[in-house]
Parts: structure tokens; C-alpha cells; sequence
């Protein structure tokens, strides 16, 4: 039996048989109607190209000044990691280590991860510990939380604006775009296909 | 059915299946990533500037990665980082430059920290106490290009662009000056203070300003400079005059100068020429003495009223004043000496001939030639003493000596010292008369006379005599009766000849009576005489009680 002639809902694990799809087309489980699986053109490159784009933005973003605020002549540039490294010093450790996790090393992790299975993926190459290691990037996904910490960055430029002059830099816009590019990535990556890289021991 | 169409199909050749080497368009995304990060890190090399590293003393106030470089208040770069030297000694700090700076980093380029600061009567870098500190920099002259420097204490006084002209004054000393105190010309402030240092021989201070175009045209060869700080109160009968350069100099302290009208402008001072700093303005017309020389004269005797400051003079023109004075043990002599330390303003002899001669050579010679120091006293009522240089050639012939550093001045003895010693060779002139002999002498007189009064020869003399005055008688009786007329005529005539005399006697009385000034003169002498008679029986009553009184004095205690 081929293993991937088949597909188990993930709500009600009734097995169907799967069928080829046409362009846009969605496969519905046909007991509880829960989404089984849909067509992504190239998933593949996209995602690659995708991880490969953010892989680029977030060195941007972390090697530039992302935000200079100027105040009574008072000068203070931030990055990334100097305002992390600022909440650590403020007595709050564990905050910077959660905004270290979530912000910085969750999606960099999950950007450099893809990349190292998509791209051998590409050319037909099974990269070293490819299973364990999507199953970690899978996982990972949900707690990578860019945008959550972009939001409480334009939270805190809205309220600071009136007070001091706030000059975004560089790192910020990086940033920026890193947040959908990381968005793109999730959304253009089939699972399957990397799945169905993996041989079935029988 | 199904089987046997699969059959069929099995003719049917596969189509050749291979992956599309065409890049799909979603490989532009990352690729305009790529694309954009490149050309950041190509500029961000490219627009690197050269590195550099500045000592300072301390890094006080400076952050590493947040404290700027500015020219002009233009950022022209950032401390890198900052550590201490490997003795400890200072700070290095290392800053990234930006690139068009580049070519005025030169030897020349200076660099110092820009603090919130009160000097000079400015107040400067109010923002920083805001903003922090930044390091402020001044380009300078071109010259070669550098990449370390010594950082500045205290910021230039003066940009290396602004024109103008360097002068030195010569201080005693600094006063309320500091660096960035104001210079005036007419009460406007043309320039200021830029520096100051001691002498070698630390004798005077050099202080160093800096004089803006066009002022600096204004020094001239004649100018004199004076300290305008302080306050210059004069009360007269027009009222009370307060004379002050401004209320800034009053606060701080300043340096006015002037070119003396009633002279020739003289030409314009070059740069870096040397001028006296005069202590205010009304010693601009006094010379003022800033080199002296030091030597010591050793005094026996007492002096008390030799206060430090007092004069030293040469034949009455003041040259100098007393250092010190000290009192010296020598345990060898067993005696006490006082070493007194002399300041002699050698500016105030002007040298003919060879004005650059050695002046402790020349002191030397004058000494060998006679120079000699004594003790005056300068007001009787006072004590006061001064100390008087004096050529006195025939003074005993003494060595020149050192005592430490200082040429030892020979000295003799002063005015006081004199009259002491007068006295003493006086009474040792009395000491020496030879009484006894003399008291001798006079007795052998005495007895002598009475040998005489009582011996025979007299009363033989005495009938001789008794017997020659028989014979008169008898002569006059004769006489008497044999030249009576003859005398009678001789009376007459001899009247007449004594009415004359009486005549000329009557007005020689008048010449010597008692209202006549001979007469009163006469008289005085005889009261003189009387007294003086008087006195030495006095005298010689003393002195036959207390014969001691010639070698001890009147009412010295008796051994």
C-alpha cells in the first residue's frame, strides 16, 4: 500500500483516499468537512525563497540601528538586542529572555531551519536529520511571535512620539517586512512535501 | 476491462520527466533581499573612515558605541570603544571617523571633551549636561596624516582658524589669571589667556595669549600690559574714583594693555614676542623687576629691626630687599652668626659697556674691590634697620665664599656696632693714662715746696733783705732832699702824661664793662672754667672712692 495514496482527517481521522487536485482547489474531509489538504504551486521554492529572504531581513535587522530616540539632545539608539539587553538590566530577566525566545531566536531558528531541509529538499537531497528537525520546526511555529513584538514597538513609538523625537532606523523596516516574509513562509510551506520525502519502513 | 486497457496504455511511452531549471518569479523576493543587504554592507565599508584613537586622562562622561565626534557641532564620528592604557596611567578611546573627514586628521588636529564648563567667564557646553559629553574636535593646520592623538584637558581656547597673534607675558606671578581670562584693549575684550607656564628656574610665570586680527596690530613694541582684575579706589577731594576694567574682569580677573601714548608708536610687536606683565595700571610707568639674584651676608651683631622686605640700598638707591633671616650655631667656633638672605633686583642697575656680564662674576670683583654690606638704621624712632651696600676700599681684604647656593657679601660692622666701639677704645685710651705716676709725681712736688719754705737759706735771705731795705731808706732820704725839685718837674709832667692815660683807660673800660660783649664773653669763660673746675674735682673725688669706675663704668656692680 502506498502510504501516500491516503489521508487521515485531523479532526475525526477518517481515512480518504486523496485525489489530484485542479488549481485552487481544496480537499474537505467528507465526514465533518474539515480541511484535508489544498494545492500550493510550488511550495517548495516558494517557502524556500521565502525562509532564504528572512533569513536575509533579520541579519538586517539585527546589525542596524532600529530605533534613535532623541530627547532633550539626549541621544539613545537601540537594536534589537540592546533593548533586550536593556530589560535585562531594568531587573526583569525573564521578560528579556521570553523577548529574546519569541522575537529573536524562535524565528530565526525556524528561518534557518527551513532552509537547511528545503534547500537539499530542491535538489532532490535528503539533509542529515530532516525528520526530528522539521518536527522542531513544526512545533516552533506557534511561538514565534515577530509581530506581536513589532506591535508592542509601535505601541510604545505611539505613546513616546509626543515626548521625544523618534527616528526609526534601518532595522525597523527590515523588520517590517520580516514579519509578513516570516507570515509567507508559514503560509506557503506544505508539510506534506517534506513528509513525502521520508521512505516508510515497513 | 480495466486490465486490459492498462495493457494497451503499456505502449504508450512515458513522458521524460526533469525539474524545471527555471527559477520561479517568487525567487525575486529573496533575491531583492539579498540584493538590498548587499548594498548596505558595500556601503557600509565603503563609508567606514579611517579609526583613530585619542588618550585621555580620564573617560569621564564618554560611553563607548554612543559618545559622538563633532566639528562645528557636526557629527564626524563615534567612540568605538574605550579601555585603559596597560599602566593605568590614562584611557585610550577608539572612534570610527566618517570618511570625509579624512583628510584633515593631521598631526595638527586636536581633541578634548566638551563638558558643561565655567571658565574664562563663559559658560560653555550648557547641552551636554543634557545630552552628554562629546568630544569636540578642531582640524588645524594641514600637516601629516595621524591616526593617534593625545586629547586636550581643557578644550583650545583659541580655534587654529581664527587670525590673530601670540604673545608671552612675564608674570611674578599668575594672580586670579586662569586660561580663557579675558584680554581688553579700550574695555573690549580682543583676546584672552592660552596657556601659562613657570620658568625653569621658577623665578616668573610665562603666560601665553592669544590677541585677535586686526588688535593684534594694536601690540607694539612699547606696549605694556597690566592686570585688570581688581578694583582701583582712590579718594580725593573730588570724591570717591572706583576704576575697574569690567564687572567681569572684577569677577575673574583679566589682562588690559595699552600703547603709552606720549611715546612713538612703536613698530608693531611680531609674533610671539615677550612683554612684562605690570600688577595694575599705575606701575606701568614703575620698571618692574622680575630677575634677582640671591646672596648672603653673615651678621655679629644684633638685628633686631631687620624685618623681612627691608631695603637693601647702595649708596641710597634701593636695590633689593631682605629674603630671611636666620640664626646660625657654629659648634666648632662656639659662636652665633645670622645669616641674613639678600634679593638683589640686578634689573635695577642698568650695565654700561657689556650689559650681558656675568652678574655673580661681577659681584665677585666688586666684593674683591671692597663691596661690603652693614646693618643701618633706616628711622631712629623705629629701630628700623636696612641693610647698606657700600664700596669701601680700604675694608680688609676678604675671600669670597659660598654658603650653600648664594656668594656670601663680606660685611662690616654697622652704625650701632661703631659707637660701641668708640667707647670702648675710649675708656681703653683712660685705662692706659699712667694716675699713680702721676700722684707721685705730685706729692715729690708738694714736699719738695716745704723743704724749701722751711730751710735756713730763706731766713738768711731774709736779713739780706732786711738790710737792703736800710739802704733804701737812706737812699730815699738823700734822694729826697737832693732831687725833690727835679722830681717835682718830673710830676708835673708825669700827670699830665697819667691825665692821658686815664683818658685812654676811661675808654677801654667801655670796651671791656659788663654790658660790652667781651666783658659778658670774659665772664662766661670764667663761669665755664669755674664749672669745669668743678666737675673734674668732682670727677676726682669719684674716682679716688671708686678707682674701678675707669675699668668698669659708673655704678657698675662691684665683683
Amino acid at each position: 500500500m502506498n502510504p501516500d495514496a491516503y489521508i487521515a482527517c485531523l479532526e475525526c481521522d477518517l481515512l480518504h483516499r486523496r485525489r489530484p487536485l485542479p488549481p485552487n482547489g481544496v480537499a474537505t474531509c467528507s465526514r465533518c468537512g474539515a480541511l484535508l489538504y489544498r494545492t500550493r504551486r510550488n511550495s517548495l521554492d516558494r517557502t524556500l525563497a521565502m525562509a532564504i529572504c528572512g533569513v536575509i531581513l533579520f541579519i538586517v535587522a539585527n546589525v542596524y540601528p532600529f530605533l534613535t530616540l532623541t530627547y532633550e539632545g539626549q541621544e539613545q539608539e537601540t537594536t534589537l538586542i540592546s533593548g533586550i539587553i536593556a530589560l535585562y538590566h531594568q531587573g526583569m530577566p525573564v521578560l528579556a529572555l521570553l523577548v529574546l525566545a519569541t522575537g529573536i531566536f524562535f524565528p530565526l531558528l525556524e528561518l534557518v531551519g527551513l532552509t537547511y531541509i528545503l534547500l537539499p529538499l530542491k535538489y532532490n537531497r535528503k539533509p542529515w536529520g530532516m525528520a526530528p528537525i522539521f518536527r522542531v520546526i513544526r512545533n516552533l511555529q506557534p511561538w514565534g511571535m515577530t509581530e506581536v513584538f513589532l506591535l508592542g514597538i509601535l505601541v510604545s513609538i505611539v505613546k513616546l512620539a509626543d515626548m521625544a523625537t523618534l527616528v526609526p532606523g534601518l532595522a525597523l523596516y527590515a523588520f517590517l517586512i520580516l514579519i509578513f516574509v516570516v507570515a509567507a513562509t508559514s503560509a506557503s510551506l506544505n508539510p506534506d512535501i517534506v513528509w513525502e520525502q521520508l521512505t516508510v519502513d515497513h | 476491462m480495466t486490465e486490459t486497457s492498462e495493457h494497451s496504455f503499456d505502449e504508450i511511452p512515458q513522458a521524460v520527466v526533469r525539474h524545471s531549471r527555471r527559477l520561479g518569479l517568487v525567487w525575486l523576493i529573496p533575491l531583492v533581499a539579498a540584493l538590498v543587504g548587499a548594498w548596505l554592507a558595500v556601503q557600509a565599508i565603503v563609508q567606514a573612515g579611517p579609526t583613530i584613537t585619542i588618550t585621555f586622562k580620564s573617560a569621564e562622561g564618554l560611553t563607548a558605541g554612543k559618545t559622538k565626534i563633532k566639528y562645528k557641532d557636526v557629527e564626524v564620528g563615534q567612540v568605538e570603544s574605550i579601555h585603559l592604557s596597560e599602566d593605568l596611567s590614562h584611557v585610550i578611546v577608539t572612534a570610527a571617523m566618517v570618511k570625509d573627514i579624512d583628510h584633515y586628521l593631521t598631526e595638527n588636529t586636536r581633541f578634548w571633551v566638551v563638558r558643561a564648563r565655567v571658565a574664562g567667564g563663559e559658560v560653555s557646553g550648557l547641552s551636554t549636561l543634557f545630552s552628554g559629553v562629546y568630544i569636540g574636535m578642531d582640524p588645524g593646520q594641514p600637516g601629516k596624516p595621524s591616526d593617534s592623538y593625545t586629547g586636550l584637558e581643557t578644550p583650545p581656547a583659541v580655534s587654529m582658524d581664527t587670525p590673530g597673534s601670540y604673545f608671552m607675558l612675564r608674570s611674578e606671578q599668575l594672580g586670579s589669571l586662569d586660561i580663557g581670562s579675558p584680554i581688553y584693549y579700550r574695555q573690549i575684550k580682543v583676546g584672552q589667556v592660552v596657556g601659562y607656564e613657570m620658568t625653569t628656574d621658577g623665578s616668573a610665570v610665562l603666560i601665553q595669549i592669544f590677541i585677535q586680527a586686526p588688535h593684534n596690530n594694536r601690540v607694539r613694541q612699547n606696549t605694556r600690559f597690566w592686570i585688570a582684575s581688581g578694583l582701583d579706589v582712590s579718594v580725593d577731594a573730588e570724591g570717591v574714583k572706583v576704576n575697574t576694567e569690567s564687572v567681569l574682569a572684577l569677577l575673574i580677573g583679566g589682562i588690559a594693555f595699552q600703547t603709552p601714548t606720549d611715546l612713538e608708536p612703536g613698530d608693531p610687536a611680531s609674533d610671539g614676542q615677550s612683554f612684562v606683565l605690570y600688577n595694575n595700571k599705575d606701575e606701568i610707568d614703575e620698571p618692574v623687576y622680575t630677575r634677582k639674584s640671591y646672596f648672603v651676608a653673615y651678621f655679629d651683631e644684633t638685628v633686631h629691626g631687620l624685618n623681612k622686605g627691608a631695603p637693601i640700598e647702595f649708596r641710597g638707591i634701593k636695590v633689593g630687599e631682605v629674603v630671611d633671616v636666620r640664626l646660625e650655631f657654629d659648634e666648632k667656633k662656639v659662636n652665633f652668626r645670622i645669616p641674613v638672605l639678600m634679593a638683589i633686583e640686578t634689573e635695577r642697575i642698568s650695565v654700561r659697556e657689556n650689559g650681558k656680564a656675568d652678574q655673580e662674576a661681577l659681584i665677585v670683583k666688586l666684593v674683591q674691590k671692597g663691596l661690603r654690606a652693614q646693618l643701618r638704621t633706616g628711622v631712629l624712632l623705629t629701630g628700623l634697620l636696612y641693610i647698606n651696600l657700600n664700596m669701601q676700599p680700604d675694608a680688609p681684604i676678604q675671600k669670597v665664599s659660598q654658603h650653600g647656593p648664594y656668594t656670601v657679601i663680606p660685611t662690616v660692622p654697622g652704625a650701632t656696632q661703631e659707637i660701641t666701639a668708640g667707647i670702648a677704645s675710649f675708656v681703653n685710651r683712660l685705662e692706659k693714662l699712667p694716675m699713680e705716676q702721676i700722684g707721685t709725681e705730685l706729692r715729690d712736688s708738694l714736699r719738695q715746696i716745704n723743704r724749701l719754705v722751711g730751710s735756713d737759706d730763706l731766713k738768711s735771705s731774709m736779713t739780706a733783705l732786711n738790710r737792703s731795705l736800710t739802704q733804701l731808706q737812706q737812699f730815699t732820704t738823700t734822694l729826697n732832699k737832693d732831687t725833690g725839685p727835679q722830681i717835682n718837674s718830673a710830676i708835673d709832667q708825669l700827670r699830665q702824661t697819667l691825665e692821658q692815660t686815664e683818658k685812654t683807660l676811661s675808654a677801654a673800660e667801655g670796651m671791656v664793662s659788663g654790658n660790652a660783649p667781651l666783658g659778658y664773653d670774659i665772664q662766661q669763660m670764667m663761669r665755664e672754667l669755674a664749672k669745669a673746675g668743678r666737675a673734674v674735682s668732682v670727677l676726682a673725688d669719684y674716682l679716688q672712692r671708686h678707682p674701678e669706675a675707669l675699668v668698669f663704668g659708673k655704678g657698675a656692680p662691684q665683683p
